[in-house]
């Protein structure tokens, strides 16, 4: 593993926005609740870093708490895809027959379904006395659950290709049990591209969190995630409170790096 | 064309005939008039207004006519010139929120449904959106049968259906029939029922029908509004065989329906959009005598949601925005005039936005919401918290100052019927925080309210997750109650979610939200005010009145139903807003501004604070054409 | 034979997946709170025994076997269902939104993956120098940008400057050059969408492609530039490629929600936001099924030129799967 500048940068930018994120208390001089109603979309100036929102709160904790809630949740949802479907893909790749097939097409029935509603009718069975927070945490959780078939057929597809490599069939005919060749062969090959796969997810589960806002199937609004930064947005009236705009270039910067760990040579996808 | 002269023309005229009657050619005997400052002045031939008939000097009234027709036919001659006919022409278009669900009058539940149906269809008497008043429509005189509970309207003669078919009192006793009739499951039978009753139809001749209300009944001949009068000739064959709900869906063909209303559906295009062109067989005309409608088509055309209406209308395309919000409102204003738009705040409208709570009685509502039913059922409690709430933030903030806070759910926009005497809301965090105490709540160390067992006092504010404003309007309440020492937590929720919750489950604590007045009559509140109405939010349903105030309003809005005159009924009214105001079993909020866009090329624009805001004269408007412009 | 035998077990296979798709979507949609009406009971005009009566009507008031069963049964026949919300056959609502749903992504995936093959061939040829680089940026913005801002500025800019306006009322009257001129905005926006990841998946397959034996081979036994490049490493790198390509097939109908909405493009994604919120069953139902047959038909025409493709998978007798 060579520790080159184009790895190094990414890795640390991504530290310091998760670290960022989680001093959020400390950085963030005002409370992200509190309506300040005689400054409506105030510019920034000395007091508010970033000006305020539409209904007078503090843009600068807004964009930090909310990226705890976006990035969060982005996260869980992210681990959890890649992490049924390393389980599901290796299991597929080391297995031949109905068994792979079986779960190949389980991965396309999952592909095929609207998640859409499990968002509905989760939200609509979960206690009122969550906050929107606890909310979007569960959701993703389920919605990265459920997101398992994409990262997971690619998975498959490699391992199916390793397995056929002489050196696992050699191995295999030498008596190896599947748990060893799963440890010392498949996993080794297939964990770069887990890697990779969550890297690629985690912005895309974070961009959907605004997109479902956008929808207004989202988490509502006293919660202070990013899609309901930028949600009025969507309103073409907007230009007068382009502070609200703050969390793209942390999305952009977040894909970015992103992208630029991923593609690293060490396994492109 | 509308130049200054010509109407400074049709003014004169106005003024110099006094009496002389505009855009219906009336019967001798004819009871409805305008007068000369505009006001329509259209009242039952009741004793009130054949007294005001007798007060008019009529041999001066026919002198001033005369003059005023000689003058007027000499001014015409000259240089006014018959423009009637330049009016008429062009496409009007207007842009959709949601997709029509159907045809069918008797079935159009939603907005959009609404928007189209009603330029295609009449009624017998029409509230005229701008007065709030009725005015004749198909019916073109009406008088109360003796007793008061009933009318005999004497039917225009001469109206054909848009496909050419003669309208007479059989296709208005076929309609009342088909809605009355249980089987058919109309969605406005409801309407025709007075003190639980369905009324009586009568044709008495050819052109005279009789209705029997069987019981006084207040909103008097309102009821008449908004019952589109069906073609038989069309519609009951499927009556009889059973077939009328499915009559005149989405995939019907044009040539198969027929209405009475100015326009009539020339095309439409599932996903897309309609038109609908001008009926050649409507039965109203101008002051000229020119047949309207002036427009020769409407073009309704679907665009999804207000960003992309908006964005489109600044792009050039639609002719009217019919509700438009605050933030879009500000942006139009920025360059009206560059962009010949004209913008009218029209002030309050018909909605109302408030905060309840579950006063569902005990046993109905889950045990964790029963615990903190106690809080809700104190009226104190509901007291001190609209007291705390700070309604001209909310304007302010939410709203640009577009909406007007309220004391009770009457709007300003509702001006009949009003209680001027209950003043504006306050805010004073000091007067609640008293009332909470002599609650027997205390504020704690922990700045914590507590009731007198000592559990902190928290609850769960439900609201529409698709409605932007109405989640920020729960986030100010939330903070607002904090200052009390209450911790409120905000679920946004889908809205049949929300709906199944409230209605149904009634698993749920506090709720925002909002309704409006289908028509400015309180005869169109009684299911939300009658303690045994479905729509009786915080409580529906209930077999009988869960307490003393609840049984006091359900009479005295029984009472006024039943009251004739607006006199004493408004009385009862005002009693009603009385008990509300003291009670607070809802938390009125604010009502948002009636807020309308249109080109300025639009003519005779006159929007109203009711529905349908811009498009409830589409009979009179007209395109003034640009220069260069083809018709 | 052997085409035959595997045509056929894809065949069952995908009616199983068809069966448990719609399984799931009517117990997922079961499980959301609220029917249909529910918005009409908050009417003032509306009564509880009217409400009862068209549940009723429509069958809401059955158990959900029982639905569900109606349902097939009525399917099995070639009857989709009713639209509670149009009051017209499933079918009839569906059709014109499909056609113009798969008219619309279909000519967008085409246009994204003409403009990211040059870009995705020349970051894998240049790799590591600083064109690489560049492409790797812009991919990673176009990535970063949320779809749905880039539509509404694409529709800001087009309402300025006038690019909406057109005479047409319906498309059915539309010449073909007018609804390409239609597609063109909300086409942009798919594109826009699906053009950074085609250039990634490209790239890296190319990549990864160009660094197996046999191309160094190809490279030692002298072959290079642009016969290596087309004549042996393309066809190495086909598989995830044509992978690639039938996922992008797949996700046409799900995938064309934002664009469509914002252009008011009458396509299937707008109704099926609308038909979620508003409960209308066999709308979510029948669309839910179209998904999953596009997928599956997308996967049998990727394997089928996978085969054709691959001459490993020939000699190794049919594809894996």
């Amino acid at each position: 593993m060579k520790w080159r500048l184009r790895t190094i940068l990414p890795a640390a930018y991504l530290g310091v926005l998760v670290l960022s994120m989680t001093l959020a208390p400390v950085l963030a001089v005002h409370s992200p609740e509190e309506q300040n109603r005689d400054c409506p979309c105030a510019a920034p100036s000395s007091h508010f870093i970033l000006g305020t929102d539409e209904l007078g709160r503090d843009v600068w904790s807004r964009l930090l708490y909310g990226g705890r809630i976006s990035l969060g949740a982005g996260f869980v949802a992210a681990s959890l895809s890649v992490g049924i479907g390393l389980l599901a893909g290796a299991a597929a790749g080391l297995s031949r027959g109905i068994f792979r097939r079986g779960v190949l097409a389980l991965a396309e029935l999952f592909l095929s379904v609207p998640w859409l509603y499990l968002l509905l009718a989760i939200r609509a069975f979960l206690p009122l006395t969550l906050s929107p927070a606890q909310v979007l945490f569960l959701l993703s959780a389920v919605i990265g659950a459920a997101g398992w078939a994409r990262p997971g057929r690619l998975i498959a597809q490699k391992a199916g290709e390793v397995r056929e490599r002489e050196y696992v069939e050699v191995a295999e005919s030498l008596g190896a049990g599947r748990w060893h060749l799963m440890r010392r062969h498949l996993m080794p090959e297939l964990l770069p591209l887990a890697v990779t796969q969550f890297l690629l997810l985690l912005p895309g589960y974070v961009l959907a969190e605004v997109t479902l806002t956008f929808f207004g199937l989202g988490v509502g609004e006293p919660a202070a995630s990013w899609g309901n930064l930028l949600a009025p947005l969507r309103h073409p009236a907007a230009a007068s409170c382009l502070q609200l705009a703050s969390p793209l270039p942390l999305l952009a910067s977040l894909v970015l790096a992103c992208e630029l760990l991923s593609g690293d040579g060490r396994g492109n996808d | 064309m509308k130049t200054p002269l010509s109407e400074l023309c049709l003014e004169s005229i106005d003024v110099i005939s006094g009496l002389a009657p505009r855009n219906t050619r009336l019967r001798p005997g004819a009871n409805c008039f305008r007068t000369g400052d505009g006001d329509a002045a259209c009242a039952p031939a009741s004793t009130e207004s054949m007294a005001w008939l007798k007060a008019c000097p009529t041999t001066r009234g026919r002198f001033r006519r005369a003059v005023g027709w000689a003058l007027a036919f000499l001014i015409l001659a000259g240089s006014c010139g018959v423009r009637g006919a330049e009016l008429r022409g062009g496409r009007l278009v207007y842009m959709q929120r949601g997709e029509p669900r159907t045809f069918n009058p008797m079935f159009a539940q939603d907005d959009a449904s609404h928007e189209v149906v009603w330029r295609m269809h009449a009624d017998l008497v029409h509230i005229n959106r701008e007065t709030q008043k009725t005015e004749p429509a198909l019916a073109e005189s009406w008088t109360t049968l003796k007793g008061g509970n009933g009318f005999r309207l004497n039917l225009r003669h001469n109206v054909r259906f848009s496909d050419g078919q003669p309208f007479d009192a059989d296709d208005v006793v076929f309609t009342f029939q088909a809605h009355l009739d249980a089987s058919v499951k109309s969605s406005q039978r409801a309407l025709l029922l007075v003190q639980g009753r369905p009324i009586r139809v009568r044709k008495v001749d050819p052109y005279t029908v009789e209705f029997d209300l069987g019981g006084p009944y207040g909103p008097a001949e309102r009821i008449f509004d908004s019952i589109a009068i069906l073609p038989r000739h069309l519609l009951e064959s499927a009556y009889k065989s059973g077939q009328l709900p499915a009559q005149w869906g989405l995939g019907t063909q044009p040539r198969a329906m027929a209405g009475l209303g100015p326009f009539r559906l020339k095309n439409y295009q599932p996903g897309e959009g309609l038109i609908l062109e001008r009926n050649p067989y409507y039965w109203k005309k101008d002051s000229r005598g020119t047949a309207l409608p002036y427009l020769n088509e409407i073009l309704f055309r679907q665009v999804g949601d207000e960003e992309s209406q908006v964005l489109r209308f600044l792009g050039g395309e639609g002719d009217l925005l019919n509700r438009v919000s605050a933030k879009s409102f500000a942006l139009l204003e920025r360059d009206a005039n560059a962009r010949q738009l004209t913008l009218r705040d029209l002030g309050a409208g018909p909605e109302y936005n408030f905060l309840f709570f579950n006063l569902n009685p005990p046993g109905s509502a889950p045990a964790s919401v029963a615990a903190k039913q106690a809080w809700f059922r104190d009226a104190q409690f509901r007291r001190a918290i609209s007291l705390s709430i700070d309604r001209a933030a909310m304007v302010r903030l939410v709203y640009g100052g577009r909406a007007t806070a309220l004391a009770t759910h009457v709007t300003p926009g509702i001006r009949l019927w009003k209680n001027t005497a209950i003043p504006p809301p306050v805010r004073s965090v000091a007067d609640a925080r008293k009332l909470l105490t002599a609650a027997g709540f205390r504020l704690g160390n922990d700045r914590t309210l507590r009731d007198k067992d000592g559990r902190a006092v928290e609850f769960t504010i439900l609201v529409n997750s698709n409605n932007q404003q109405r989640a920020q309007m729960a986030s100010m309440i939330q903070q607002d109650l904090k200052e009390l020492g209450i911790q409120a937590q905000v679920a946004p929720l889908e809205q049949r979610t929300l709906v199944q919750r409230v209605l149904t489950s009634k698993n749920y604590e506090a709720c925002l939200f909002g309704l409006a007045f289908g028509d400015a009559d309180p005869g169109s509140e009684m299911n939300v005010w009658l303690s045994s109405g479905q729509v009786h939010v915080w409580a529906p349903s209930q077999s009988k009145p869960g307490s003393e105030w609840e049984a006091a309003i359900d009479n005295l809005m029984r009472q006024q139903m039943a009251t004739a005159g607006y006199a004493a009924r408004k009385k009862l009214y005002d009693r009603v807003q009385e008990i509300e105001a003291r009670e607070t079993p809802i938390v009125s909020l604010l009502s948002p501004n009636v807020l309308v866009a249109a080109r300025r090329r639009v003519g005779n624009f006159r929007p109203a604070v009711l529905d349908h805001y811009t498009l409830w004269n589409a009979d009179e408007l007209f395109l003034q054409p640009a220069p260069g412009d083809k018709k | 034979m052997r085409f035959l035998v595997f045509a056929l077990r894809r065949l069952a296979a995908t009616a199983l997946t068809l069966v448990a798709v719609s399984v799931l979507s009517f117990s997922l949609l079961s499980l959301a709170p609220g029917d249909f009406f529910d918005d009409m009971r908050i009417s003032p005009q509306m009564t509880e025994e009217m409400a009862a009566s068209l549940k009723a009507q429509y069958g809401l008031d059955r158990g959900f076997v029982e639905r569900y069963t109606a349902w097939c049964r009525s399917a099995l026949r070639g009857d989709f269902g009713v639209s509670m919300a149009y009051g017209l056959p499933a079918a009839e609502v569906l059709k014109p939104r499909l056609k113009n749903t798969l008219a619309l992504g279909g000519l967008s995936i085409v246009a994204a993956w003409l403009i990211a093959i040059p870009f995705g061939f020349v970051a894998a040829v240049r790799r590591g120098s600083w064109v690489d680089r560049c492409v790797q940026i812009l991919t990673a913005t176009a990535l970063a940008f949320p779809e749905i801002l880039f539509g509404t500025l694409l529709l800001l800019a087009a309402a300025r400057f006038g690019w909406l306006n057109s005479d047409v009322v319906f498309l059915r009257d539309a010449s073909m050059l007018e609804l390409l001129r239609r597609m063109v905005l909300p086409g942009l926006v798919l594109a826009f969408a699906a053009f950074p990841v085609i250039v990634r998946h490209l790239r890296s397959a190319l990549i990864e492609a160009a660094r197996s034996p046999f191309v160094r081979e190809a490279r030692s036994a002298g072959i290079r530039g642009r016969s290596l490049w087309l004549g042996q490493i393309l066809p190495a790198a086909a598989n995830p490629i044509i992978t690639l390509m039938g996922l992008s097939a797949a996700g046409l109908i799900g995938g064309s929600v934002i664009a469509e909405t914002l252009f008011s493009w009458p396509g299937a994604g707008p109704l099926f936001i609308e038909a979620i919120t508003a409960r209308d069953a066999h709308i979510v139902l029948d669309l839910a099924l179209a998904s999953a047959v596009l997928l599956a038909a997308a996967n049998f025409l990727s394997e089928i030129c996978l085969y054709i493709a691959d001459p490993r998978l020939r000699a190794e007798g049919g594809p894996r799967r």
